[in-house]
């Protein structure tokens, strides 16, 4: 339950607004002028409203969609992405959220229909333009609040360059199960090993039932892809994540799976600095890592020798040319 | 710890007379301490309000990440006398600045807006609460604690049915002194909230061991109780082992805890 919701006045009489306070009849709403004045303020601790977060409704005004980091994609021609939300609904560890903002409220754009004027002008004909959503937050864990995905679906229908990824470790596939499959929005289930779910990612579903969506999605004909991503380095990783491609892929013939991508942990070091004094009983941040220029990551032979291990898994069940390693750019 | 800042003495009466606090030799504001509550009455206005808050925040220790509440009276023009709200939004009405108290715990009270002026509003054209105190309350005490752990308590004690006059001690004791368990409680589940923002008592006792037996320069103590925490964070059942404590100085004591942790595997 959403105790509280924080509304800015400009959109009080929103459509989206009614409908989503009309759904949560019992929360206190509370007015404010712009969405920062709760967000933004300095003395907010994340863990501590991890534990009751409230929902943030508010109007995005600029830099609705932006470019893709290089080197990030899964093989279109140009690479966008955007966020409808701020935070999440789970609490996984190793999520730079906890380290970039300072509430963990959600946050919800409600002005859906100008992400998609701004997607218009990016879009060129012949050529397959991506727009990656999800990366500020779960693409689909709040679908039944936010009805994101079923408002973003018929105008993709009608273009079929532009490529949608819903980035997600829900099982809220409801609003694309209801309607007839388009090939051009691929839903990415990102998973670790369950042993590293247990550990770190919490209130997220178990591996199996993460599984068992994807297979009930792809079965309807809509694409999907698998993100292994960030690599958790742990006791056993090796065996624990060649246990975790041998379960997905029994769900999952080769032939349904869009893509998949793997990359490493690696985090701004003001951010992991944040996360350590959020969570300093913490083991994931404890050990195993080191400072490398601007970032904290595993060491480089480490890094690359569980991607390395991963992709030469990952090849037991997928041809090599729907492997992609994103690695982020090189830091200073 | 709790910290309390109330704008008189009759406000504060019910809270002393619960946490059973003592009167404690200051110059400047009268305060008054318990075991773990603290409490200062402030006097009216904002400026007393931020000079109280900073002067109780110094008296304690100069805490951090502690649970702080400005309680006390307020007017309402519907909500009748002796009625509790705790502000869920505080706006000063001299500079339009707001504050959003974070509840993360649950409240007994309902929650309602809250104006800050500077003088009384006699016409209760605010559809809320309207003070004198809480927004320089707030700005100061966020200061030195996090919105989840600050709040502010209002009794209603004048409306638009029995407007604002200033009201017998013995009646303002009287309108406060049902809620103070509540309040108590409330505060306790922000404590609890707040427990694991706190240094565990592991690292601390062997940061307290180690610096006792061999010198440490200060950058040396920041890095040790720093990799005192990982360890902590590892094996949060066990000593560092004495292979590693009883190296023959600091430098190399800190290097094979190092070593020690970048070697194991964080799950």
């Amino acid at each position: 339950m959403i105790p509280y919701i924080y509304i800015e006045q400009e959109i009080r009489d929103h459509p989206r607004v009614k409908s989503i306070l009309l759904r949560h009849k019992r929360a206190t709403v509370v007015e404010c002028e712009r969405y920062g004045e709760v967000f933004n303020p300095k003395a907010q601790n994340f863990r501590l409203q991890k534990q009751r977060p409230a929902l943030i409704l508010a109007r995005k005004h600029k830099g609705l969609v932006q470019q893709a980091p290089p080197g990030y994609g899964v093989g279109g021609d140009s690479n966008y992405y955007f966020s409808h939300m701020l935070n999440c609904l789970y609490d996984c560890r190793y999520c730079f959220l906890q380290g970039m903002y300072r509430s963990a409220n959600y946050v919800l754009f409600i002005n859906y229909e100008d992400f998609l004027d701004a997607m218009d002008t990016l879009v060129i004909p012949g050529r397959q333009t991506w727009f990656f959503s999800g990366y500020d937050g779960d693409s689909l864990a709040l679908e039944p609040v936010t009805g994101f995905a079923a408002s973003m679906l018929p105008w993709f229908e009608q273009r079929p360059d532009a490529w949608l990824e819903l980035r997600t470790k829900s099982t809220q596939i409801g609003s694309l199960l209801a309607r007839k499959p388009l090939r051009n929005i691929v839903t990415a289930f990102s998973f670790t090993p369950e042993p590293v779910r247990k550990a770190t990612e919490h209130r997220v579903p178990t591996v199996e039932k993460r599984a068992l969506a994807m297979q009930q999605l792809a079965t309807a004909g809509w694409p999907v892809a698998l993100r292994i991503d960030p690599l958790i380095w742990h006791s056993d990783y090796e065996k624990h994540y060649s246990e975790l491609f041998l379960q997905l892929f029994r769900h999952l013939p080769e032939t349904m799976l869009h893509s998949v991508t793997t990359g490493p942990f690696r985090m701004p070091q003001p951010f992991f600095r944040n996360m350590e004094r959020l969570y300093p009983e913490e083991p994931l941040f404890a050990a195993g890592l080191e400072a490398r220029g601007k970032m904290v990551s595993y060491p480089l032979d480490r890094e690359q020798e569980m991607i390395d291990f991963c992709v030469q898994e990952l090849q037991k069940y997928v041809p090599g040319e729907k492997i992609y390693t994103n690695l982020p750019e090189k830091d200073g | 710890m709790i910290l309390i800042v109330t704008a008189f003495d009759a406000e504060a009466r019910p809270l002393i007379d619960h946490f059973r606090l003592r009167r404690q030799a200051d110059h400047g504001f009268p305060v008054y301490a318990g075991d773990d509550v603290w409490l200062v009455v402030s006097g009216p206005g904002r400026i007393n309000a931020a000079a109280a808050t900073a002067h109780l925040h110094g008296r304690a220790g100069f805490p951090w990440d502690n649970t702080w509440i400005n309680a006390g009276i307020a007017g309402h023009p519907e909500l009748q006398q002796g009625e509790a709200r705790i502000a869920h939004k505080i706006t000063e009405k001299i500079s339009g600045k707001s504050w959003y108290p974070a509840l993360v715990t649950g409240s007994p009270w309902q929650t309602a807006p809250l104006m800050t002026v500077d003088q009384p509003d006699r016409e209760y054209s605010h559809s809320g609460l309207v003070d004198m105190e809480a927004s320089a309350f707030m700005e100061t005490a966020l200061r030195f604690s996090s919105s989840e752990l600050v709040h502010v308590l209002k009794i209603v004690s004048d409306n638009r049915e029995s407007p604002a006059m200033i009201p017998e001690a013995s009646q303002l004791q009287a309108w406060i002194a049902p809620h103070v368990g509540a309040l108590e409680d409330f505060c306790r589940s922000l404590e609890k909230l707040a427990m694991p923002l706190e240094t565990p008592a592991g690292v601390t006792q062997q940061y307290e061991t180690l610096t006792t037996a061999m010198h440490f320069t200060v950058s040396q103590q920041n890095r040790l109780q720093q990799l005192l925490q990982r360890w902590h964070a590892l094996n949060p059942d066990m000593q560092i082992p004495a292979r590693v404590s009883g190296k023959a100085t600091a430098q190399t004591l800190l290097d094979a805890l190092q070593e020690r942790l970048d070697a194991s595997p964080p799950l």
